[in-house]
């Protein structure tokens, strides 16, 4: 999953943000993502669980700082109802 | 998503838009800005002297100003301290010599020079001691990023931000909604939001903004003719979704105080209890209504209305420039009341 993940979210990324993405990791800070403001970090996670069928913990919303994150919240996800 | 915003400091609020110093020299910040503005305030982190030292001074102080200075070419303009337009936001002049702010203070147009085009603003003064105002700062962004907004407007998100509390977003933080659409979306769980067939995406003033039934938002997204609108649509749809799962989670989890605001004369008692009772239908989280104070009633006041509602009152709305004090101030005794009746 965290493969298949990674790729679907930084396919994502190079979608929503405007300007060359740095090389992503799982270390990176969002902050550090040209034009990823909150709003898109959270349209991000919401395309991301509806191409990855699942649900995340929406409590987790509240502890994104890097890619991990996000990764982090899709590995304990729950599958879309 | 913390540290977006810049550390509090010294700064101006002109009409609702933060300006940093462009130099800070040691006992002045110097500000370059254009003339005429609409509103103009002197903004600055501020802390109590009694909570940070054992002082028995209560007072809310942020800059201790001993003068200010506006240039312009060789035109020199400098109000005097003794003046009586140093009202709002400026505590009484002391030792002949200095002013305290309360860390959001008013220049109002008669301590501006008349003119037009660019100037200089030297603010001369200090700030309350940084190594302890640390403390307090990381107080009052914890407290208020422990509350979420749930309307009518984004003043929430605004004085949010002026504390540098950066919670995670909330469905309400960046828009405009009603009474009447967040009562009927609560007591229908915003069913069909984020549908696509409910969500419209228009643009105004260059930005996309989303349109749904129960609140209008903000997506701070400048439209590019080179974008799919239908793109733009989908992306909004599910992140609404997103957030209105989150919204209903939060509330059943009890992780968020909820605050609705409104200058409505209708928003009374029996509106906050309805509204109340539709939130509970979700879970046990608070809730905390904001209205204008009446004749008689102090700002910053509230009274706790039931289990789990208080009712708050400031001495009005003004979005995007506070009155921030006012505000923090509400949120520490809601909270405080909350704490206080839990078993």
């Amino acid at each position: 999953m965290s493969d298949a993940a990674f790729t679907t979210l930084a396919a994502i990324l190079r979608r929503l943000c405007q300007q060359p993405l740095p090389d992503l990791a799982p270390e990176t800070l969002l902050l550090d993502i040209p034009d990823l403001d909150s709003i898109r970090v959270l349209e991000t996670v919401a395309l991301l669980e509806e191409e990855l069928r699942v649900e995340i913990d929406t409590a987790m919303l509240d502890h994104l700082e890097r890619v991990s994150d996000i990764l982090g919240a899709v590995a304990t996800a729950r599958p879309m109802r | 998503m913390h540290g977006r915003f810049h550390r509090m400091t010294c700064r101006l609020i002109i009409d609702g838009h933060p300006l940093l110093p462009g130099v800070t020299e040691p006992g002045a910040y110097r500000f370059r800005l254009a003339l005429p503005v609409g509103t103009l305030r002197l903004a600055s982190a501020a802390a109590r002297p009694s909570s940070l030292t054992g002082s028995v001074d209560t007072r809310l102080l942020g800059l201790q100003v001993f003068g200010l200075r506006w240039t312009q070419g060789e035109g020199e303009y400098v109000p005097d301290l003794a003046s009586t337009s140093f009202g709002e936001g400026f505590h009484e002049l002391e030792n002949s010599s200095y002013r305290w702010t309360n860390g959001d203070a008013l220049l109002p147009p008669a301590l501006q020079p008349p003119w037009q085009g660019e100037v200089e603003l030297r603010v001369e003064a200090t700030e309350i001691q940084p190594a302890r105002q640390a403390a307090v700062l990381h107080a009052d962004a914890a407290l208020l990023a422990g509350f979420e907004s749930l309307g009518d407007d984004c003043e929430l998100g605004f004085v949010q931000r002026h504390f540098d509390a950066t919670p995670a977003l909330g469905l309400f933080r960046w828009s405009g909604s009603s009474y009447a659409r967040l009562l009927a979306g609560l007591e229908n769980g915003f069913e069909g939001l984020g549908e696509p067939e409910q969500t419209q995406v228009t643009l105004v003033e260059g930005e996309y903004r989303l349109t749904t039934p129960y609140l209008n938002m903000h997506t701070f997204h400048v439209a590019d003719p080179s974008e799919d609108l239908g793109s733009v649509h989908r992306r909004g749809c599910s992140m609404l979704r997103l957030l209105r799962r989150k919204l209903l989670q939060d509330i059943a989890a009890d992780r968020r105080f909820f605050v609705f605001k409104s200058a409505d004369p209708g928003f009374d008692q029996a509106a906050m209890l309805r509204l109340h009772a539709a939130l509970r239908r979700h879970g046990p989280a608070p809730l905390l209504c904001v209205a204008p104070r009446k004749p008689g009633e102090a700002a910053g006041g509230v009274q706790r209305l039931a289990e789990g509602l208080y009712a708050g009152r400031l001495s009005g709305f003004v979005l995007s420039a506070g009155p921030y004090a006012e505000w923090r101030q509400l949120c520490f005794r809601a909270r405080s009341l909350h704490e206080a009746s839990r078993p």
